[in-house]
């Protein structure tokens, strides 16, 4: 199931909602969406086109597929869930690397970004310059969240 | 003065590390065998947090001069190769004089032109070097001359250049490649032409057939035996060299040619090629492309195998080539075979039959067509202008999930082309697709235009209008590959209509056309494939006025030779209209149609600010513009002088022989420096009233800073001794902050700082900027050594006490052989910093600067010694050293360059000359005042916090007084600045008194607490006991 956000109504349409998230095999999980002010998005965009996919990590541990539109339309749709612990541990981890202070915005043709939305800041960091990698601890943690897609 | 807390012992045993003779070699410490004086100071340890502290900075990458606006004092412009550091291009300095132009009416003989290469070159036998064995005619005027090298009369193979000769006579530049005669260490050819040729026989004989031809053979083949040709040879393998060798032509048989070099001192085989022309090389390849069409492609053939490697070009070096997988100046297809993740595999694309797939034959072709188009019209070989191999790839998944990709880019070094989703079909289908992408590689090659605002917009701009010169039947943007239904024009843009068929950015496709509908938001980069749209219309409008080529032929120049990577709206309007005129005219209906184009874009005279420059944080210095500075003439006793740049007088400050580089008070009333006899002495620097006094008598001192303000004085030792002592003139207090590494890479097993050096206080006197020399060892038992940049906090501003001696560094990492040093401040914005970028492995220094806040950094100019560089009063100039002396002779002479607005680039416009000869460590420095209201900082208003019990045990108070009922936050970072919580907070108006908890594994030390409501900041100091 897909749902799509204009990012402005994003906050308001997704607060604790509950719905019926089929999976790929056909059965209906319910899956409750957190307030979707607390989530990790990762993934990469650029190119030709512009547009910008990844996925995103919710508190509760909800991974959904996120597309976004050159004006930043998001369209995401249910992948898998993973224990809240997990979850928990790469907000954790996320907050230490990406504090309200880091700034890191260096985009390539392609580029990557990690975007970080708590209670108490939103944060992007962006990067694809071969002229400005990554700090290692970002790559670190933006491979780690890869691999939950696996 | 020096009031006893506790004791150090300032015994430093220290282990002379030794080092090769450098750059730095003025910075290092010797070992000191004696009993040191002692000071008593308190000692601060700092907080040694490893592994996550943040840099300032990103790690910095190698500069080259290719990073240079003006790579030369004599500002010819020199590009050099990143791995030999030689010069492999040079434009020189256009004729000033009309006169001198209208003057040249005869023939030059070309010997005049080789003299001239010793000035552009740095040689001082070029003529003798240099023999020109072809004159061509230039088609745009003038002609080409082309150089081989000699060396003892004989060729070094491969060593070719060419001189580009004006219509009016002048040499205008001169590029390819040279070897510098020094860095040929053997001469002497010892081993025989008979040996060699043997050699050759016997290798051949491995895996030929070896005979003697018949008579009838070699007449046929015009061939009487094999030819021996001495030269000396350029051997690339590992790192170049220059070796004296035999190039033997050799016909083993009937059917093979062979080409063997051999060196001619030890024998051994450098190199062979087959020259017989029936199997292998260049064949052509005709099939269907996406699209239904044949296409004829170039493809290389190697035995009975045929590979999507195009070695047919003029740029093609096959003797560089390891065939068919790492062909040098190729056009090569390569298939991902859409493989992701960790199973990324790519394999070069092979036929038995000379037949390829469809995709194959669209990426293949269009590269070919992208690199006819470059080469025709612009006169450009391959991306990066020098022949450099052209790859795309094609079959590639989405990188991050293996689905089918939607997309198509450039990652710096080849096209990537997705077989299509939803959105598109296979992107090879379109030639303006991949000449899209291949432009990227140009403009990363060219102006490097960064990716994001304004700029990436100009970038993605670009990209699409060679895109579509290239694919020239229409202006539109992939419309060969857009799946119905997804854009309502059928293509993914349009440059002659921008909206596209839309309304707004709701629209797919859309964009704006003029800069009123420019997006602001901050998606897709801040517009960059959005905002597009302006310039390509802008671009589309000038094409309509005049006719493509001429359009083309302006933007290619603008892009190549005027735009830089900050470049924005503005600076692309001036630059193209400066580019018209330079091809067609200043009057020229052409200039004058680019002016109208933007114009109609919106893109105005008045749009917008052409540089982002860096505004001053601190009230500008109102005084004089004075310098400090060192004469280096051994026959004048007088050392120090003061230097009043408005009148140029110099008058004389002091006659002691000083040990390091001065330190001077804000106000310019004093000056600090080290003597011969390593103390700390001041000089009064008000004429009427100079005198000179010890103010640190121990023997022990190598360099001194002095804060802005006057009341802080901060130094370093001339032993090797990890820390930096800070003296309070206040309270009479020293304060000995140890030196540590707050980060470590992976791969180091120990190691850390030995010393610091060079030191400066910010402009508010609690953080000092410093190098520092490491030393490491990695876990594979080997050692680096390098200096770097860091910052510590030595004052607390807040409390007005001694700083936690937290260090930052500027940069993560450093490339290897390199170190950077002697930082300063600019003397007007905080964020601003220039240093000495020292690279040791290629002997060249640069004079850099960067803004920690936006991370920009840049290569200002070059020295050949430590340069010491110094902001003016407005941060408009930087003053630096360079040795204009000889090879046996030093001369510093202090240089000063212009600077751009963002006060960390030259100033294109600007001027690079002599300050001052003989002389060294250059200060400028004002003697007049800041306003009251000095520091401009733009910062929420901040108070005091108190917090109570203090010290604890972590559970304290927080008391505020809030004017009105407000919410807030509460912020507690540890000593090294990480963050440990963040809590809200709700005041009601009056006295405040909020709860305060350390987590529970937080260890003794300082804590910051900050809160923050509004406009308004508490800061206070928690000691946790």
């Amino acid at each position: 199931m897909k749902i799509t956000f204009p990012v402005r109504s994003l906050f308001i349409a997704a607060t604790l909602l509950w719905i019926s998230i089929h999976n790929t095999s056909g059965q209906s999980n319910k899956v409750k969406i957190d307030t979707l002010d607390h989530y990790i998005e990762f993934g990469s965009g650029g190119g030709i086109t512009g547009q910008a996919q990844g996925h995103m990590l919710t508190y509760s541990g909800n991974v959904y597929k996120a597309i976004r539109t050159l004006d930043n339309e998001l369209t995401i749709s249910f992948v898998k869930k993973i224990k809240k612990s997990r979850a928990k541990r790469f907000f954790k981890a996320a907050q230490k690397q990406i504090s309200p202070d880091f700034q890191f915005n260096e985009p390539g043709n392609r580029y990557q970004y990690l975007y970080l939305k708590t209670a108490q800041y939103t944060k992007k960091v962006v990067w694809g310059s071969l002229s400005k990698p990554a700090p290692k601890q970002i790559i670190k943690l933006s491979t780690k969240l890869q691999k939950l897609i696996l | 003065m020096k009031q006893i807390v506790c004791t150090i012992f300032i015994t430093l045993a220290a282990v002379f590390l030794s080092s090769a003779q450098s750059l730095m070699e003025e910075k290092e410490k010797n070992t000191y065998l004696g009993i040191k004086p002692e000071i008593k100071a308190t000692q601060i340890n700092g907080s040694n947090r490893s592994q996550d502290s943040h840099t300032l900075m990103p790690a910095l990458e190698r500069v080259t001069k290719n990073h240079l606006l003006f790579p030369s004092k004599e500002r010819n412009m020199i590009y050099r190769s990143p791995q030999t550091g030689q010069p492999i291009f040079v434009l020189a300095q256009p004729v000033s004089s009309p006169t001198a132009r209208l003057a040249y009416t005869g023939e030059i003989p070309n010997v005049s032109y080789l003299l001239q290469l010793n000035a552009l070159l740095g040689l001082s036998n070029a003529e003798k070097m240099f023999r020109v064995y072809q004159t061509d005619i230039d088609p745009l005027g003038g002609k080409v001359l082309r150089l081989k090298q000699y060396y003892n009369s004989l060729e070094i193979e491969g060593s070719e250049s060419v001189i580009h000769i004006n219509q009016n006579g002048g040499l205008t530049s001169w590029n390819g490649l040279y070897i510098n005669p020094t860095t040929i260490k053997i001469t002497s050819f010892s081993v025989s032409e008979q040996t060699a040729v043997q050699k050759a026989l016997t290798d051949l004989g491995a895996d030929k057939q070896v005979y003697e031809l018949s008579d009838a053979e070699k007449t046929f083949l015009e061939y009487s035996g094999p030819s021996v040709r001495a030269v000396y040879y350029i051997d690339n393998k590992v790192v170049q060299t220059c070796v004296p060798a035999y190039i033997i032509e050799i016909r083993p048989n009937f059917m093979d040619w062979m080409e063997y070099v051999i060196d001619a001192n030890t024998g051994n085989i450098l190199a062979y090629y087959s020259k017989t022309c029936h199997v292998d090389g260049p064949r052509t390849s005709k099939g269907a492309d996406l699209n239904g069409a044949q296409q004829t492609i170039n493809t290389y053939q190697i035995g009975t195998s045929y590979y999507a490697v195009d070695g047919s070009r003029s740029m093609f070096k096959l003797s560089a080539s390891s065939m068919p997988d790492n062909p040098v100046g190729a056009i090569q297809t390569l298939d991902l075979k859409n493989t992701w993740g960790s199973s990324t595999t790519f394999t070069s694309i092979k036929s038995s039959t000379n037949i390829f797939n469809a995709t194959t034959i669209s990426a293949h072709y269009i590269a070919g067509k992208a690199y006819e188009y470059y080469s025709t019209v612009h006169n450009r070989n391959s991306i990066n202008g020098n022949g450099s191999t052209i790859i795309s790839f094609i079959n590639v998944a989405d990188p991050d999930d293996g689905t089918a990709m939607d997309n198509a880019f450039w990652n710096g070094k080849a096209i990537y082309y997705g077989n299509g989703n939803t959105l598109f079909k296979p992107l090879a289908g379109a030639l303006d697709v991949g000449g899209h992408e291949l432009t990227h590689g140009v403009i990363q090659n060219t102006a490097n235009l960064s990716y994001s605002g304004e700029s990436g917009a100009i970038n993605e701009s670009m990209a699409d209008i060679f895109g579509c010169m290239i694919d020239s039947l229409d202006w539109q943007i992939g419309e060969d590959v857009v799946k119905p239904g997804n854009y309502p024009t059928g293509a993914l843009r349009d440059l002659s209509d921008p909206h596209n068929g839309g309304t707004d950015l709701s629209d797919a496709g859309w964009q704006p056309r003029i800069l009123s509908e420019k997006y602001k938001g901050s998606s897709d980069n801040g517009g960059v494939h959005i905002n597009s749209g302006i310039p390509n219309y802008a671009f589309y409008l000038l094409a309509q006025s005049t006719k493509r080529t001429s359009a083309e032929k302006i933007f290619y120049r603008a892009l190549t030779t005027y735009l830089v990577r900050s470049s924005q709206f503005i600076d692309l309007r001036i630059a193209c209209i400066q580019a018209a005129k330079d091809i067609f005219g200043n009057s020229s209906a052409e200039a004058i149609a680019t002016g109208n184009a933007f114009d109609t874009v919106e893109i105005t005279e008045n749009s917008g600010t052409p540089i982002s420059p860096a505004s001053d944080d601190v009230f500008v210095n109102n005084g004089k513009d004075l310098l400090l500075a060192y004469n280096t003439n051994t026959n004048n006793s007088q050392k120090l002088f003061r230097l009043e740049l408005q009148t140029s007088t110099k008058t004389p400050i002091s006659n002691t022989v000083i040990s390091n580089k001065p330190s001077v008070t804000d106000d310019g009333k004093k000056a600090y420096f080290v003597n011969s006899a390593n103390q700390i002495k001041m000089v009064t620097l008000t004429l009427s009233s100079i005198s000179e006094q010890i103010v640190e008598q121990h023997k022990i001192w190598n360099n001194v800073a002095i804060s802005r303000d006057g009341k802080r004085l901060a130094a370093t030792t001339i032993d090797q001794d990890t820390s930096i002592y800070v003296y309070d003139f206040v309270s009479q207090y020293w304060v000995r902050y140890q030196l540590y590494s707050p980060t470590f890479s992976d791969g180091i097993k120990s190691g850390g700082p030995i010393y610091a050096d060079a030191l400066e206080w910010n402009a508010t006197g609690d953080q000092l900027v410093f190098d520092c020399y490491n030393e490491f060892e990695n876990v594979d038992g080997s050692n680096i050594s390098y200096w770097d940049i860091n910052f510590i906090q030595v004052w607390d501003t807040i409390v007005n006490d001694f700083g936690d001696g937290t260090i930052t560094k500027l940069f993560p990492s450093l490339p290897a052989d390199v170190s950077v040093g002697n930082p300063t401040f600019a003397k007007n914005s905080r964020s601003i910093i220039a240093f000495d970028y020292i690279d040791e492995a290629a002997s060249e220094l640069y004079v850099m600067g960067c803004n920690t806040e936006n991370n920009d950094l840049n290569a200002i100019t070059y020295s050949n010694v430590l340069s010491y560089p110094n902001f003016n009063r407005t941060d408009t100039k930087l003053a630096y050293v360079y040795d204009a002396g000889t090879s046996t002779t030093s001369r510093k002479t202090i240089w000063y360059i212009d600077l751009a607005a963002d006060k960390i680039s030259s100033d294109p416009a600007g001027t690079e000359d002599v300050l001052y000869d003989y002389s060294t460590w250059p200060v400028y420095y004002s003697n007049g005042t800041r306003l009251a209201t000095s520091v401009l900082f733009k910062t929420a208003e901040t108070q005091s916090l108190l917090v109570f019990p203090n010290p604890n045990n972590g559970d304290a108070s927080l008391l505020i007084e809030a004017n009105e009922s407000s919410n807030g936050v509460v912020k507690i970072t540890d000593a090294s600045g990480k963050m440990l919580s963040t809590i809200s907070i709700t005041m009601s108006a009056g006295e405040n008194n909020i709860p305060l908890s350390l987590p529970a594994n937080a260890p003794a030390g300082f804590y910051l607490v900050a809160v923050e409501s509004g406009q308004k900041k508490w800061i206070g100091r928690l000691v946790k006991l």
